[in-house]
Formats: structure tokens, C-alpha cells, sequence
């Protein structure tokens, strides 16, 4: 086994960018595989050898294997928050969830319409946004040495942990969107009787509690292990 | 013996297989280490290995952790605690599928007879 000279290191470089891979988490594991294999054979037989690896490494199959990783990091991250979930309406986090409720309930016969809007849904969304912001941050920081190997003017090189806890982190945005804001364009909220908005507060403000707090959980156990 | 449709079929129980002995391996690794105990006569494919080894960590059956290795990051791939309850299974289900292709090839075999 050699150590690699620079130049035939920016050649493997050369030879992977031209995939257009834009996943940290494959593009390290290439570049990994790519340096692995040429070590082993002399430096006569290098370009031989790169060749070799680029006809195994295509650009159908990287940007295959790109597409299948991507669905299975989005498969692991909806299983762990699942698992997760089902972990708040069991013993002994039960009584976390309980005491959630009982509080939320308590609050929403005390708070006015407005005062409800923004602890309800104001505070987990702020807790979303700062926390959608420090996920970046904290990618950017992790992936600094694959983008520098690989990032080019029209391949941008990102997690793909990042970008689904994102997309998952997101949804309840959504939910800003769908049940204050439309209820409003649509006069809905004149309609819905008192007691209907208590009860749909206090349930979507849980729904978003138990998504962000679940979530949360997900990004500590796989930031251990992923470019995140 | 280099049918690739054979290994395929294996490829599941040839990683989890190798990573109950060798506790935590990357993907080359794995090559290699299956290339020197079959004598080069099984040799995984990188088209193969690789969303195998990806499906494998999607259902929880491995782990990943990224190491720093000269200039470079590594990601070394170890078995979960169900992936180790795993490899018992598929390791009696692909003993079971020898001894039956033993007695398909070779009839007169006793049926009875354990490999």
C-alpha cells in the first residue's frame, strides 16, 4: 500500500465530480473507495486503475445509488421519529405527555384569541425556525471538507440528512398555513364556534409539540453518525 | 463459482455475516475481505454493495459512524443490536436453503440427514 501524490489525488477528484453527485454522505464514501482500491496498486498502473473505478462508479449508477439513498435516509428518519413518537404514550413518558395536555388546556381557557396564536403556534414555530437555521449551520460545518473537494458552479454538494430533517421539520409550517391563515381568507373563523377553536388549538399546538420535540430526538441520535 | 445471481441472494447475509466477526468494516474493506476468504473466486461488486449495505442501515439493521482518516472521511458500518439478532436468522435460513439444494442435486440422500 503508497500514499497518493497530490496530482493523482486531484485526478480522483476530477473523476468524481464528473458524476454530478451532490450527496456528501456518497460522495465520501466514493472518494473513500475510489483512494482505498488505488493505494494498493504502483503508480504505473494508476491511470489504468482510475479507469477501471470510473467504468464501475458510472454516472446511471452514482446518480442510482444517490436516488435509493436518498429514499432510505428519508425511510430511517420517518422509522426513528415514529418510534420515537410512540415512545411519548408509553411509560414513563406518558406522564410528560399528560402533563402537556393538562397545561395546554389549562392555557387555553386563560389566553385570549391573539395570546393564543402566539404561544400555541408562535413559540414551537420559532422553536422550528431556529432550529431549521442551526441544522444548516451545523451541516455547512460538517460537510466544509467534501463541498471544498467537490463543490463546482453547477454541482452544489449538500447532506441529504440535512435536507430531509428540513423538509420533516417543515411541516408544521404547513399547518400555520392551513389552519390559521385559510380559516382567516375563507371567514371560517366567524363560524367555528369558541369551544371547536379551544379544542383545535390545544390539539394542533400538541401535534406540533410532539413533531418538534420528536424530531429533535431523531437529529441528536443520527447527528452522531451523519454529516448533520 | 462466480454466479452473480447466487451472491446476490447472499449479499445480505455475506455483510451482516462479516460484520458479527469483524465488528465494524467500510465498504472496500468488505471486498476484500470477501475477495482473500473465497481465493478471488467471489468478488462483490461495487453495484451491489453499496445499496445493500444502504437498504441495511434504512431498516435498522446497521449502524454508520464517519471517521477521519488520513485527509479523508471514513464510514464504518457495525451491526445494531437487531441486526445482530439478524444474522442468526439468515444465517439458518441460508443453512436450511444449502441442505435442500444438497438433496435436489443429490436424491439419494437420506431427507433426514443433516449437513
Amino acid at each position: 500500500m503508497r500514499e497518493l501524490s497530490n496530482n493523482e489525488l486531484v485526478q480522483i477528484e476530477n473523476s468524481i465530480q464528473k458524476k454530478g453527485v451532490q450527496t456528501a454522505e456518497l460522495l465520501a464514501e466514493i472518494y473513500d473507495h475510489y483512494i482505498s482500491h488505488l493505494e494498493n496498486f504502483p503508480e504505473g498502473n494508476f491511470i489504468e486503475q482510475l479507469e477501471a473505478l470510473d467504468q464501475k462508479w458510472t454516472y446511471s449508477y452514482c446518480h442510482k445509488l444517490q436516488h435509493d439513498l436518498s429514499k432510505n435516509i428519508n425511510k430511517s428518519i420517518r422509522t426513528l421519529q415514529w418510534a420515537l413518537i410512540k415512545s411519548y404514550f408509553t411509560w414513563p413518558r406518558m406522564v410528560f405527555t399528560l402533563t402537556l395536555i393538562g397545561i395546554l388546556t389549562i392555557l387555553v381557557d386563560m389566553l385570549a384569541w391573539k395570546m393564543q396564536v402566539l404561544v400555541f403556534f408562535g413559540i414551537p414555530l420559532v422553536f422550528i425556525a431556529v432550529f431549521m437555521v442551526f441544522i444548516l449551520v451545523r451541516t455547512r460545518m460538517k460537510t466544509k471538507q467534501i463541498r471544498k473537494l467537490f463543490n463546482t458552479p453547477y454541482s452544489k454538494v449538500s447532506s441529504s440528512y440535512s435536507s430531509h430533517f428540513l423538509i420533516h421539520l417543515a411541516i408544521p409550517l404547513n399547518f400555520f398555513n392551513l389552519f390559521l391563515n385559510l380559516p382567516r381568507v375563507f371567514g371560517l373563523h366567524q363560524i367555528i364556534p369558541d369551544y371547536l377553536i379551544n379544542f383545535l388549538s390545544v390539539t394542533f399546538c400538541f401535534i406540533i409539540v410532539l413533531h418538534s420535540l420528536s424530531i429533535s430526538e431523531a437529529w441528536k441520535i443520527k447527528s452522531k453518525t451523519a454529516f448533520i | 463459482m462466480s454466479n452473480s445471481n447466487l451472491i446476490k441472494g447472499s449479499l445480505q447475509t455475506i455483510i451482516l455475516k462479516l460484520l458479527e466477526e469483524n465488528d465494524k468494516m467500510y465498504g472496500y474493506e468488505m471486498t476484500q475481505k470477501v475477495k482473500e476468504l473465497t481465493a478471488g473466486e467471489i468478488k462483490i461488486t461495487e453495484g451491489a454493495l453499496y445499496p445493500a449495505l444502504h437498504k441495511l442501515e434504512a431498516e435498522g439493521l446497521l449502524t454508520t459512524e464517519v471517521q477521519q482518516v488520513d485527509n479523508r472521511v471514513r464510514k464504518y458500518y457495525s451491526l445494531t443490536k437487531s441486526g445482530k439478532k439478524e444474522v442468526s436468522t439468515k444465517m439458518a435460513e441460508l443453512q436450511a436453503f444449502v441442505e435442500n439444494m444438497q438433496r435436489i442435486i443429490n436424491p439419494n440422500i437420506n431427507p433426514s440427514l443433516k449437513f
